[in-house]
């Protein structure tokens, strides 16, 4: 094994360094993302008016205007109301919530199937089941989340008209059978994105030089595994959770809109699309601030777990 | 010989006796398949993208769209009476060039920010930020939000640049992370320490001696990104977006929405509103997740040939 002991020291100094450092990425971070999300949402007020129809020549002053007013109001902790006359950030707690609770249940299964399908997929040795997971796992990567819902959607209404038998619900909101299909489909994307992961991590462990010594002192197979192979996948197993909750949070406004959800993604894009009045583009870039503040968050975990990983074993 | 040419076939191994690599196999032949249809679509396609293709029924024109199956008509038309099989290896172009640019762009602004980032550690600091301002914004988000005036533009020719370009500028971070880290494992090595002994300055190491190592990396970034390239495209389109917009044509009377580019991701769009026939989505549909689907393949045959080395 070719870890090495950091002396505690230095240790110290290389983990206070790096909180340092990633405090203070995290801070420019935030404040650059809060820059460039408004000036990327309020964009179309720049090419046309507020009943939505196209200005002579491109209005950079009122697009200015827009921007600061916003910021302003994120820091005042006021971003106006909305066109049925609801506060900005009230309007935007309930889409969050439930945003949130497709997020969890998705995660909550797309876990454990990300994990089995990587194991599987890493393990499996003979030819036509290794080919025929890994064909698979391409496809749930490959196809675009509106796809599989879509076509999801489609086949469900189908049956449903034809034999009268409603398996689940094809849109709208509700912790019952509502959940089925989106979280299916989120779940789908994220545990083939887990899956490979852990079968690249897989492959790289297993070239180590600790795991050939392993293997030259007669140990093989389910031991081998178990003793050296899943003690080393800890971390690929955090760094690829994180991962996969980017995945689906990215698939999430999609199929959120797709959907009916209600949460955020179905806000940010129907505000986004005839978004040209201000107080709609202010929802819609709350909306898209939420989100990527998540993903900051997943970003900075998963750095700090690879910085804690590499200063522990070089 | 015979064991040699049955083990091959079997798949286990290829004909230089080293494990064969499947995806890379499949990936190569789908992607070539692709090229190929693009290029060759004016020999291929049955007739010209915009020609209007009428089936008569007692000396009238019958209405369309034609279903997939009509004679001469394999793929059916869409509702202005155009032949989807002869649409769709045309689109092939229009998408795979779109997409190819945005590629090669993407990788570009990538390869660049992960090399400076990975090789001089003070830039390495601003790289950082930057990636992480950048990839904490979704790229659908940022594409969604400047095409929706891009879309209203009149002038087609800015409007088709600015799309490709926004297209471009999403989607580097990846490209960036991945020569970031190439280009810090490469840093100590011993072929990098002998070339500073022999007195090159660290532009001309980076140039001469990082950057040829890290090319295999940048081929498979190269198609993911272009996966990923598609991927937006299809889901920009699904939105409603698509590159050039749409201009009226009245076909019996009637008003309709004709693409002015015939491109995948506008016959998806227009697939989705008619939503009685389903042929007019399903088929770009399947031929944008056969695309996405082989330039992922073709990324993951790379990425295991790049491992075995």
């Amino acid at each position: 094994m070719r870890a090495s002991i950091t002396p505690i020291s230095q240790s110290r100094g290389t983990v206070s360094r790096v909180i340092v450092d990633e405090t203070l990425v995290v801070v420019v971070t935030l404040l650059l993302c809060l820059l460039l999300v408004p000036l990327v949402v309020f964009v179309p007020r720049i090419f046309f008016d507020t009943r939505g129809e196209p200005l002579v020549a491109p209005n950079f002053r009122i697009y200015a205007v827009l921007v600061r007013g916003y910021l302003w109001g994120l820091l005042h902790g006021d971003l106006g109301t909305t066109r049925r006359g609801m506060v900005v950030t009230r309007a935007l707690v309930l889409p969050a919530r439930h945003s949130l609770q497709l997020l969890g249940v998705s995660f909550a299964v797309a876990l454990p199937l990300g994990v089995g399908w990587g194991a599987v997929l890493a393990q499996v040795r003979r030819r036509f089941p290794a080919l025929l997971l890994f064909g698979l796992n391409t496809l749930a990567n490959s196809l675009p989340s509106f796809v599989v819902l879509l076509l999801t959607i489609e086949a469900l209404a189908t049956l449903t008209l034809r034999t009268h038998i409603r398996l689940t619900y094809v849109q709208g909101y509700g912790l019952d059978r509502h959940l089925l299909v989106p979280t299916a489909v989120l779940a789908l994307q994220g545990a083939g994105y887990m899956a490979r992961a852990l079968q690249v991590a897989q492959e790289e462990i297993s070239r180590q030089d600790w795991i050939t010594v392993a293997r030259a002192k007669g140990l093989g197979g389910l031991t081998l595994w178990w003793h050296h192979i899943l003690p080393a996948l800890r971390w690929p197993l955090i760094a690829s959770s994180l991962g996969m909750l980017r995945i689906m949070v990215s698939g999430l406004v999609i199929v959120d809109y797709m959907y009916n959800w209600g949460g955020l993604g179905q806000l940010m894009l129907e505000t986004g699309n005839n978004g040209i009045r201000p107080t709609e583009s202010n929802v819609s870039a709350s909306a898209a601030l939420i989100i990527v503040l998540f993903f900051i968050i997943t970003d900075v975990l998963g750095r700090l777990l690879t910085e804690h990983r590499t200063a522990r074993i070089q | 010989m015979w064991a040699t040419l049955s083990s091959w076939w079997a798949g286990q191994v290829s004909r230089t006796g080293r494990p064969r690599n499947v995806p890379l196999v499949i990936g190569t032949t789908l992607v070539g398949l692709l090229v190929l249809c693009a290029v060759a679509a004016p020999l291929l396609a049955p007739h010209p993208p915009n020609q209007l293709v009428y089936r008569l029924k007692d000396g009238l024109i019958m209405a369309s769209p034609y279903p997939p199956g009509t004679p001469g008509l394999w793929l059916g038309t869409d509702m202005i009476y155009h032949d989807m099989v002869s649409r769709l290896l045309y689109a092939s172009r229009y998408t795979l060039l779109f997409c190819g640019v945005a590629a090669m762009v993407r990788i570009c602004i990538g390869a660049a920010l992960g090399l400076l980032g990975g090789w001089y550690p003070r830039v390495g600091r601003i790289v950082d930020v930057l990636l992480s301002v950048w990839s904490a914004v979704p790229s659908l988000v940022i594409a969604l939000f400047l095409i929706i005036p891009l879309n209203r533009l009149a002038n087609l020719t800015i409007s088709t640049i600015a799309y490709v370009l926004v297209l471009s500028i999403t989607g580097w971070t990846q490209v960036a992370i991945g020569s970031k880290g190439a280009v810090r494992q490469l840093r100590h090595a011993q072929f990098i320490e002998a070339a500073y002994t022999l007195g090159l300055k660290p532009a001309t190491v980076l140039r001469r001696h990082i950057l040829p190592n890290v090319r295999d990396l940048l081929l498979v970034e190269a198609a993911y990104t272009m996966g990923a390239a598609l991927l937006l495209v299809a889901e920009l389109a699904f939105l409603g977006f698509f590159v050039g917009g749409t201009t009226g044509a009245v076909v019996r009377g009637r008003l309709e929405a004709e693409p002015v580019y015939a491109e995948w991701g506008s016959m998806l769009a227009i697939g989705l509103r008619e939503r009685g026939k389903l042929w007019l989505l399903l088929e770009p549909l399947i031929v944008f997740t056969l695309a996405i689907l082989a330039f992922n393949l073709l990324a993951e045959g790379l990425r295991r040939r790049r491992a075995r080395y």
